[in-house]
C-alpha cells in the first residue's frame, strides 16, 4: 500500500512538474498563432522525453550514476567539455527564464513589478535548495503544479467545437499569412520545450539523490509513462485555450499574463487564482531543478562531491555553483531583458544542443558493463535510434531557421 | 593549434547564434518594404487592443482581480507604444510612404491614448469605469485589422 501511494505521488508530481515556463510560453504562443496545427510537435517531443527519461532513470537506478558522470566517461574529457559548456549555458538561460517566471507570477497576483520580486525570488530558490529535503521539495512543487489542471477544465467550460479542435490537430496546415520556415521554427520550439535537457539531468541525478535501485524501476516507468503524457495533456490544453480564445482575436502572446487570460474568461476568479498558483509552482519547481542541474552538470564532470543530500561543508563546490548560478540568473533577469524572449531562446537553443545530451544516454543504456540485464530492448533501441536521427535533424535546422525567420518574428 | 581552432569554432558558433537572436528593424528601401512593416505594426497594435478588450471584459464581469487586470493593460499599452515608436522611427522611402505613415500614425496614437486611459483607471482599481473608457476599442481594432488587410 505504501509503495502504491509512493508510485501515485511520483506520477502526480511528474504531471505537475512536467510544465515549466518554456512549455507555458511555447504552447500558448503557438496556439495563438497557429491554432492546434502544431499539436503534433508536442506529441513528438513528449514521446521523445518519455523514451529518454525512462532510459536515464533506468541507467541511474541500475548503475547508481547520473547522466553527466557517464557522459565524460563515454565521450572522453574533450568532447564532454563541449557538451558541458553548451548544456551549462542553456541551463543558465533556462534558469534565468524560470526565476523571471516566478517573479512574473508574483507580479500577476500583486501588480508589483517583477523586477522588484527578482531578488526575493532568487533568495527563496536558494533557501529551498539549501534547507528543504529533496523529496519534500519535489512533492510540494509538483503537487502545487497540479493546479494547472484548471486549464483542461477551462477548455471544457468554453464548450468548444471538439471536432474542429481535433481536425485542427489531426490535419496540420500552415495558416495563411504564415511561412513554412516560421511554422517549423515554432515546431522546434515546442519540441525543444518538451525535451529540455535539464529535465534529464535532474531526473537522473534526482534518482541518485533518492537512492533509487533496481526495485525502483517500476516507479521510474510509472512516472515517465503515465506522468509525462498527462503533463503533455496539460500542454495541449494550454494550446487549445489559446486556439479558442486568442487565435480568433489575432492576439499574439508576448507576456505570461496573456496565457492566463483564457482561463480567467472561462472560469472567473477561482480559475485565475489557480492558474497563477500553477504558473508559480511550475516556474518555481523548474527554477529549483535548473538551479540544481547547474551544480549537477559541473560537479559530475569534474568529479566533485555533489548532491543536495550533502551538506554545504561536504559538497562546497557543488553548493557554490548552485548559488552562483542562481545569482547570475537573477542579475541577467534584472537587466530587464524580456523574460519571454529569454524563454524562447532557451528552448530553441536547447533544441540545437539536444543530441549532445541524448546520444550518450542511448550509448550507456546499451552497455552491458553498466546495465547488466537491464540494457535497452530492441523496441527501445529502435525508438531511441529514430529519435536520435530526429534530434540531429532538429539540431541542424534550428540555427538556420532562427536566422531566416528572425527568431520567429 | 587545436585549442586555437576550438576557440575560432566557439566564437563563430556564438556569432551565428547571436545573429539569430537579434531582430533589428532594418531600413525600408522601397514602398513595399515600408508597407510590410506598416502591416506588421498594425497587426501588433491590434493584438494589444484585443488583449485590452478581453482584459476589460473579464474585469467588468468580475472574472479577474484588479492587480491582474492592471498588469494586462499596462503590458498592452507598453507593447502598443513600442510598436508605434519602432514604426515611426523608420524612414519612409517616398511620398507614398509618407501618406501611409500619417494614416497608421494617427491610428497608433488613438490606440495609445485609449490604452493609457485604461491603464490609469485599472491602476486605481476602478474596474467598473473601464467599460465606458473601452468603448472605442472595437472600432480601433476593426480599423487596424482593415489597415493590415489592405496592406498585406
Amino acid at each position: 500500500m505504501k509503495r502504491l501511494v509512493g508510485v501515485m505521488l511520483g506520477v502526480l508530481t511528474a504531471i505537475g512538474g512536467f510544465m515549466d515556463i518554456g512549455d507555458i510560453v511555447a504552447n500558448s504562443a503557438t496556439g495563438a498563432r497557429f491554432g492546434m496545427s502544431l499539436a503534433w510537435a508536442v506529441l513528438l517531443g513528449t514521446v521523445g522525453i518519455v523514451v529518454y527519461a525512462e532510459m536515464a532513470g533506468r541507467v541511474a537506478a541500475v548503475s547508481g550514476r547520473p547522466t553527466f558522470d557517464l557522459v565524460r566517461e563515454r565521450l572522453g574529457a574533450r568532447m564532454a567539455i563541449v557538451n558541458l559548456a553548451a548544456s551549462f549555458f542553456i541551463n543558465l538561460l533556462t534558469l534565468t527564464a524560470e526565476v523571471a517566471g516566478v517573479a512574473i507570477a508574483l507580479q500577476l497576483a500583486t501588480d508589483v513589478n517583477y523586477l522588484l520580486w527578482l531578488p526575493l525570488t532568487a533568495l527563496l530558490v536558494w533557501l529551498v535548495i539549501w534547507r528543504v529535503r529533496f523529496t519534500l521539495m519535489e512533492n510540494v512543487f509538483g503537487l502545487m503544479g497540479l493546479a494547472m489542471i484548471v486549464m483542461a477544465i477551462a477548455v471544457w467550460q468554453l464548450h468548444p467545437d471538439w471536432s474542429q479542435l481535433w481536425h485542427g490537430a489531426s490535419h496540420p496546415v500552415v495558416p495563411s499569412g504564415e511561412g513554412h520556415a516560421t511554422y517549423f521554427y515554432y515546431a522546434i520550439a515546442l519540441f525543444g520545450a518538451a525535451m529540455t535537457p535539464y529535465e534529464v539531468f535532474f531526473f537522473s541525478s534526482g534518482a541518485v539523490e533518492e537512492h533509487w535501485t533496481r526495485s525502483d524501476l517500476s516507479e521510474n516507468r510509472a512516472n515517465v509513462f503515465i506522468g509525462f503524457p498527462l503533463g503533455a495533456f496539460l500542454s495541449l490544453s494550454l494550446m487549445a485555450l489559446a486556439t479558442l480564445v486568442l487565435f480568433p482575436r489575432g492576439i499574439s502572446v508576448d507576456h505570461l499574463s496573456q496565457a492566463a487570460l483564457p482561463v480567467s474568461l472561462s472560469l472567473g476568479k477561482i480559475g485565475l487564482a489557480l492558474i497563477i498558483v500553477g504558473f508559480f509552482a511550475a516556474t518555481f519547481g523548474a527554477a529549483l531543478e535548473t538551479g540544481l542541474s547547474a551544480g549537477y552538470t559541473i560537479s559530475q564532470y569534474f568529479g566533485w562531491q555533489w548532491g543536495k543530500r550533502n551538506r554545504p561543508r561536504d559538497a562546497s563546490r557543488f553548493h557554490l555553483v548552485v548559488l552562483v548560478s542562481i545569482g547570475v540568473a537573477m542579475l541577467v533577469a534584472l537587466t530587464a531583458v524580456d523574460p519571454v524572449k529569454v524563454t524562447e531562446y532557451s528552448i530553441v537553443l536547447s533544441a540545437a544542443a539536444l543530441p549532445l545530451t541524448y546520444f550518450p544516454i542511448l550509448v550507456v543504456a546499451n552497455d552491458p558493463d553498466f546495465m547488466g540485464d537491464k540494457v535497452n530492448g530492441r523496441f527501445g533501441n529502435a525508438i531511441g535510434s529514430i529519435y536520435l536521427v530526429i534530434l540531429v535533424v532538429v539540431s541542424l535546422a534550428t540555427i538556420p531557421l532562427m536566422i531566416i525567420t528572425k527568431a520567429g518574428a | 593549434m587545436g585549442s586555437a581552432w576550438s576557440v575560432r569554432v566557439a566564437v563563430g558558433a556564438l556569432a551565428i547564434v547571436a545573429a539569430g537572436c537579434f531582430q533589428p528593424v532594418g531600413p525600408a528601401r522601397t514602398f513595399h518594404d515600408y508597407e510590410l512593416k506598416a502591416e506588421s505594426t498594425a497587426k501588433s497594435a491590434r493584438s494589444s487592443v484585443e488583449t485590452a478588450r478581453l482584459a476589460v471584459q473579464v474585469a467588468t464581469d468580475g472574472d479577474a482581480f484588479p492587480p491582474y487586470v492592471s498588469v494586462l493593460l499596462a503590458e498592452a499599452e507598453s507593447d502598443a507604444s513600442n510598436s508605434q515608436g519602432t514604426f515611426l522611427g523608420i524612414q519612409p522611402p517616398d511620398k507614398h510612404s509618407d501618406r501611409l505613415r500619417d494614416r497608421l500614425g494617427r491610428l497608433l496614437e488613438q490606440t495609445g491614448n485609449v490604452l493609457s486611459t485604461l491603464r490609469i483607471t485599472a491602476r486605481r482599481a476602478d474596474l467598473q469605469q473601464l467599460k465606458g473608457q473601452a468603448a472605442r476599442l472595437p472600432a480601433l481594432s476593426k480599423r487596424l485589422d482593415r489597415f493590415a488587410t489592405e496592406h498585406e
